[in-house]
């Protein structure tokens, strides 16, 4: 048996000897990047123009292709995380079972977590990423396109693995969606069978398997892109960005990735070890083994870096877009600079705060709560910063800011709730209640939506060439707004009332179930407004990517004229409208006749025929009455 | 004369962290003067210890980071976003 062992590890070794030396044969690897010939390596690679249809985003290395994908997929993943909440909450407007039953509200609850955060959050952070930051620090690409697209291609197996419990339980006996929450927590997650119940040695659910395989695989991919952002910050830098002039996007990106890099390969041990669990009979986490409160340690050890991984890069979009309406620079640029880097770093010191109820030492849990609490003044420095870059500033209240704003006011709210949360009195009264969902929901959606919405809007030109409606874009703010507030402060209501959360019914003996249900029927009145928000969301972003007016000019957001305009609009004046002027339209016509609007854009008055209406943003194509009414509008408020 | 390690207003963009630094310190000094829990050799060090490290840890990427960007500033000599 131990020669045995021993033969396999010679073995085991050669073959990883042989697979250096293999590997050291390539003639160059430099030419599996854009970035070829610079001075070592196979010069001869050639540039090709991409081919067409299907067959270029299947096989595609630009960072943009890729980042359009990222996009693509998110927007489903989000598409999906929303409706299964639409159902929840439709579920939860009274407090009995009405609509689904307890073990589909658990599946479905399951999957809107892991799909918000593993393949919304992360993966359009990563479209951001792809497309932008290669272009604002003058990069050619990023340093391995080819992983890069590797790490984008396991994205969707991974989420039709993380579904294929809720896909495949309605037509195959034995499998359903997963019903182990996002957190999945032995022994719920070690032993459940397809109805949520433990299985006492019976069969398990193989949904949840697929699951947790899923999310693995999307560990894998975050993994090899944050690898990818971290190697492009450093090696691939254009000759005039250096450390202190490196847009603050890029920081919080070059942030992100060192998180991911620590916290993903835990989860994906951790992942490995539950399943081993579950399908091998070890006991990493049985209570004769390790015990349960082992993966509580691991998990967070991951989950709390994760919470910074989604809403790093955000703060970043915002700190960055702001300040373009703003017309101001950004107010302390290096204390946002290093609030970013101290979050990073404390963001691994402080994970049992989720575990304050799980009777640990109070030693321990003082040493946890000092962290956090000291991690919440980086957080309020940014803050900060954003009001006094708002302060006597020229600003424009455009749809992209008008996010920003919706973004620090759910910030200051869902922040202070966490610094409570904080506290270990205040969060053992209020562990496990519906405050908690409250809280973390102001943060995910409130912050992190409201970020990725200013990014889409804001970068809508440069990505499609084309400008979006003002109007809808303004239905879509003031409806998620409303939305998010309505519905979240019901539930940090709710949890004051003491709701537990995780609950399909609520049909309770002891609490105030009248007030429960009032607060739970106006959490999806606001439920619903946020889904009308996104559907006009949907409409505009579609339909304005397929008929909206072209834009015509490198700076359609009047940067310039505050000296604010940035490195990927001059890549959008070259490659994206000059190209365009010399194919034989001229856009000189348009320019001499535009005038100013009063939120800094310019519209074209020659064409003021069309049917879309602009954001600020100089169009030729379309204008309308309304929107001059509009833009008087807008003059009045400021 | 040594020179300083960091020049005014690198000094002053670095007191965003030394905040979350002192409250770290303030945590510790608290815990040792009140001691509402009592000494034991595990859980003390490991309450003493975590706080230590992540404060070392904060320190030195801040001390990196600032190292790297002063530098850059005097190479570049350009201005930020």
């Amino acid at each position: 048996m131990v020669n045995g062992q021993v033969a396999l590890t010679a073995f085991m070794g050669l073959f990883l000897v042989a697979v250096v030396a293999w590997l050291t044969r390539l003639e160059s690897w430099r030419t599996y990047s854009p970035v070829g010939g610079t001075g070592y390596g196979d010069d001869t690679a050639t540039r090709s123009e991409k081919p067409s249809g299907v067959i270029r985003w299947l096989t595609t290395v630009d960072h943009k292709d890729i980042g359009m994908l990222y996009g693509a997929y998110a927007i489903v993943a989000f598409a999906w995380g929303g409706l299964a909440v639409i159902v929840m909450r439709a579920e939860l407007t009274y407090p009995g079972t009405s609509i689904i039953q307890a073990d589909t509200y658990n599946a479905l609850l399951t999957s809107h977590g892991i799909t918000m955060l593993f393949l919304f959050g992360t993966p359009i952070i990563a479209a951001f990423a792809n497309y932008l930051l290669p272009l604002m620090i003058g990069a050619d690409d990023m340093a391995f396109p080819r992983i890069n697209a590797i790490a984008f291609w396991l994205l969707p197996p991974a989420a039709l693995l993380v579904w294929s419990g809720l896909i495949l339980g309605p037509v195959i006996d034995g499998i359903a969606g997963a019903q182990t929450s996002w957190t999945m927590y032995p022994p719920l997650s070690t032993d459940s069978t397809i109805a949520g119940t433990p299985s006492g040695g019976g069969a398990l659910n193989p949904g949840a398997d697929l699951m947790m395989l899923g999310l693995h695989l999307s560990g894998v991919s975050a993994t090899m892109g944050a690898i990818n952002f971290i190697a492009t910050i450093f090696t691939e830098r254009g000759d005039d960005v250096g450390w202190h002039n490196l847009d603050i996007f890029s920081w919080t990106m070059l942030t992100q990735s060192g998180l991911i890099l620590f916290a993903f390969p835990l989860l994906g041990s951790a992942l490995l070890m539950l399943l081993a669990d579950r399908n091998l009979d070890t006991l990493f986490f049985d209570p004769a083994g390790g015990g349960p409160i082992l993966w509580q340690h691991l998990f967070w050890f991951f989950g709390h870096p994760e919470v910074y991984i989604l809403v790093l890069p955000p703060m970043g979009i915002i700190s960055y877009v702001l300040p373009r309406f703003a017309g101001r620079k950004l107010f302390g640029f290096k204390f946002v600079v290093y609030s970013t880097l101290a979050i990073g770093v404390l963001s691994f010191g402080v994970w049992a705060h989720h575990m304050f109820a799980s009777g640990m030492d109070p030693r321990l849990e003082s040493a946890f709560m000092a962290v956090t609490l000291s991690i919440a003044i980086p957080s309020a420095v940014k803050t900060f910063n954003w009001i006094t870059t708002l302060w006597s500033g020229s600003i424009r209240l455009n749809t992209p800011m008008l996010f920003c704003l919706g973004f620090i006011f759910n910030f200051i709210i869902g922040g202070v709730t966490g610094v409570f949360l904080g506290a270990v009195p205040v969060n053992l009264v209020l562990h496990e209640t519906y405050y908690v969902v409250g809280h973390f929901h102001f943060i995910v959606m409130g912050v992190i939506g409201f970020a990725v919405f200013a990014g889409l809007y804001y970068w809508f030109p440069l990505y499609t060439g084309r400008m979006y409606q003002q109007r809808l874009g303004k239905w879509h703010f003031w409806l998620s707004m409303i939305g998010t507030n309505v519905t979240f402060f019901a539930m940090i209501f709710l949890g004051y009332g003491g709701m537990p959360r995780r609950y399909a019914n609520y049909e309770v003996t002891l609490g105030p179930q009248a007030l429960f249900t009032d607060l739970h029927q106006l959490a999806t009145v606001g439920a619903f407004i946020l889904l009308i928000g996104q559907m006009i969301f949907v409409y505009n972003f579609v339909l304005s990517w397929l008929e909206g007016p072209k834009v015509r000019d490198g700076d359609p957001w009047n940067l310039d004229e505050h000296g604010m305009k940035t490195r990927e609009w001059d890549w959008f004046k070259d490659n994206k409208i000059l190209p365009m002027t010399d194919g034989g339209e001229n856009s000189e016509d348009g320019q001499s006749s535009s005038e100013l609007r009063s939120d800094g854009g310019e519209v074209d008055g020659e064409e003021a025929s069309g049917e879309l209406e602009t954001d600020g943003g100089k169009a030729t194509d379309a204008d309308t009455d309304a929107d001059a009414a509009d833009a008087s509008d807008d003059a009045s408020s400021e | 004369m040594p020179r300083e390690i960091f020049d005014r207003d690198t000094l002053l963009d670095l007191t965003v962290n030394f905040i979350p630094l002192g409250i770290l310190a303030l945590f510790v000094a608290m815990y040792v003067i009140l001691n509402p829990w009592g000494w034991d050799s595990l859980y003390s060090t490991l309450q003493f210890g975590m706080i230590a490290f992540w404060f070392g840890l904060l320190a030195v990427l801040t001390y990196l980071s600032a190292k790297a960007i002063e530098i850059d500033e005097e190479r570049f000599g350009g201005e930020e976003h």
